[in-house]
């Protein structure tokens, strides 16, 4: 990548971990309640009562893990960038497969009410269970981008994990925005058809600038970038924890 | 305990409840009032389920929806609508609500055993809930209102589709849970709550009619309730003049019970008045409306 023309000295990939690391746990001070929350949460309730609906789950992780593995039979000759943008693209799939089937569900079955009245009501459980998706997720992406990785000797590990991240917790935060703003059952449709069409519009309106964000901005800056989307993300859905659905009866 | 302080509830531009003010102890309430009158909208604030337009409610000083799942673990609620997993057995959807409610397993098994052996359900307790009947699903939901051992015990029309017998059950285990603890129960039906409840809440119009106990609610129309027979040609007439409560036939004349303020006529015996009278005359207009 010689036509870097940011002039931004890049801090060896120790440093970065350091650094976020640091970042993290000063940034996390605050929400040390919010984790020990969930933790109780998790010796009260159990794993096996929180994903009550696992066959379900599966099923949905069945499918994504079938079309990442579309990514291994891609041929040999693509462009650099296309696989970047696929992979800036693709992120949140699994995360958003999950996360709505499990907001659907929870929030317009019947038993709505009755979970509704419990200490860990329904608005807790998604938000867990969104923490644990988006965690999987993030798992699952790195193992396919190291495959990718791997086969495509022009992709950079640490760039692509980084897209990768931002790409799913930016989406994560604008999928609860959506979901604690409006009631409409529409409002998901919107927000995947705004992220497919955002991310297209701009890969073919203008491709240079698009291109130039996913290929040559340093790694550093997608860092500070992945870090404040997580802060923000982790602020969402400690709000969803204390959500209330103000007009309610359905 | 429960205090509910000017609250009112809005959907859009209707208004469903206005200014309303409450105040509960430990004891039976009875929140009486025709279909929509908005008593599934009170429980649903009680509960948090909602959050009122307007006003607050507080538990002991606290406001219920700050106190958040500190409230909830006070709370058994049953809703109207008791929403259960077909593929479930009682015990199955129990423990699991159980668990959403913090309870550890050993004792969500022990007390699991005990309420449905309380609601006669103990030798189904591990069939599916979809081969269950209407009534049998309805004390399920009793049942699991029951769990944490609830301080407020709220249940919207809880006697739905339960028989003549399982109501009586049903009363009973009421009286019992009220002994030391806040139970709210709505219903339209006046039998469920006329004999048992400690005070008697209606709404009208959108607002607290009464809250009061079964006798000074009744003392409202003492002097003012007869009964007498009346010829079948002269029905239609009478029906005009006065608010009839109730008719029934005999010897091809006409029973009828009333509703008279006035001076009342020779023949017409007076009556004790029932909260079934008050029930009728109070909501004559709506009632009528829906014939
Ligand atoms: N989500 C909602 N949106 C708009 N209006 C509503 C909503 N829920 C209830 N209402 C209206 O509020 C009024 C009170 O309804 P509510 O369900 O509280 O009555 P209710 O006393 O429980 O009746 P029932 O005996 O039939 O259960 C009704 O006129 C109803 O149409
Ligand atoms: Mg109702």
């Amino acid at each position: 990548m010689k036509k870097d023309q940011f002039k931004i000295p890049m801090p060896d990939d120790s440093t970065i971990v350091r650094q976020i690391s640091q970042i993290v746990s000063q940034g996390l001070v605050k929400r040390e309640s919010f984790s020990s929350y969930l933790q109780s949460m998790v010796q009260q309730v159990g794993w096996r009562h929180l994903f009550s609906d696992r066959l379900e789950l599966s099923f949905i992780l069945t499918i994504v893990i079938g079309i990442y593995s579309l990514f291994l039979i891609i041929p040999n000759q693509v462009e650099i960038q296309d696989l970047y943008a696929f992979i800036f693209l693709l992120s949140p799939i699994l995360f958003l497969a999950l996360s709505i089937y499990t907001y659907v569900n929870k929030t317009q079955n019947a038993t709505y009410d009755v979970e509704m009245a419990c200490k860990y009501n329904v608005y807790q459980v998604i938000a867990f269970r969104m923490l644990a998706f988006s965690v999987s997720t993030l798992i699952l992406n790195t193992l396919a981008i190291a495959f990718i990785a791997m086969k495509f000797e022009e992709i950079h590990f640490m760039r692509a994990f980084m897209l990768s991240g931002t790409s799913l917790f930016l989406f994560s935060i604008i999928l609860l925005v959506a979901l604690m703003n409006r009631r409409t059952k529409g409002i998901v449709t919107v927000t995947l058809t705004v992220w497919i069409m955002g991310n297209t519009l701009l890969k073919s309106a203008n491709n240079d600038f698009y291109n130039g964000v996913l290929l040559h901005i340093p790694v550093i800056v997608y860092a500070v970038i992945l870090l404040c989307c997580l802060i923000i993300y982790m602020n969402y859905l400690k709000k969803l924890i204390v959500f209330k659905q103000v007009e309610g009866v359905f | 305990m429960l205090v509910v302080k000017n609250v009112s509830k809005r959907y859009g531009d209707f208004t469903a409840l206005q200014q309303i003010n409450l105040e509960f102890n430990t004891g039976l309430y009875g929140l009486l009032a025709p279909n929509g009158a908005g008593k599934t909208t009170l429980i649903k604030m009680l509960a948090t389920l909602i959050t009122p337009s307007e006003g607050e409610i507080y538990y002991n000083g606290k406001n219920i929806i700050a106190m958040d799942e500190q409230y909830r673990e006070l709370l058994g609620f049953l809703p109207q609508q008791f929403g259960y997993y077909k593929n479930y057995s009682p015990k199955q959807y129990m423990l699991y609500l159980a668990a959403l409610k913090g309870l550890g397993k050993k004792e969500a098994l022990r007390k699991i055993d005990e309420l449905l052996e309380k609601v006669a359900l103990g030798d189904v307790v591990n069939k599916k809930m979809k081969k269950f009947s209407g009534g049998m699903i309805q004390r399920v939901g009793i049942a699991q209102a029951l769990l944490n051992d609830p301080k407020i015990l709220i249940l919207d029309e809880p006697t739905a589709g339960l028989d003549p017998k399982e109501r009586a059950r049903f009363r009973h285990l009421l009286t019992e849970l009220a002994r030391d603890r806040l139970v709210i129960i709505s219903t339209h039906i006046v039998s469920d709550i006329e004999s048992i409840a400690n005070e008697i809440i209606m709404i009208k119009n959108k607002q607290l009619l009464y809250k009061d106990s079964v006798e000074n609610i009744c003392s409202t129309l003492k002097g003012n309730v007869f009964e007498t027979t009346v010829n079948f040609e002269l029905m239609k007439a009478f029906r005009k003049k006065y608010v009839l409560l109730s008719e029934k036939q005999e010897y091809g004349k006409m029973i009828v019970r009333f509703i008279h303020k006035g001076v009342p006529e020779v023949e017409w015996k007076p009556v004790v008045p029932e909260l079934e009278d008050v029930f009728l005359y109070e909501y004559r207009d709506e009632i009528e409306g829906e014939v």
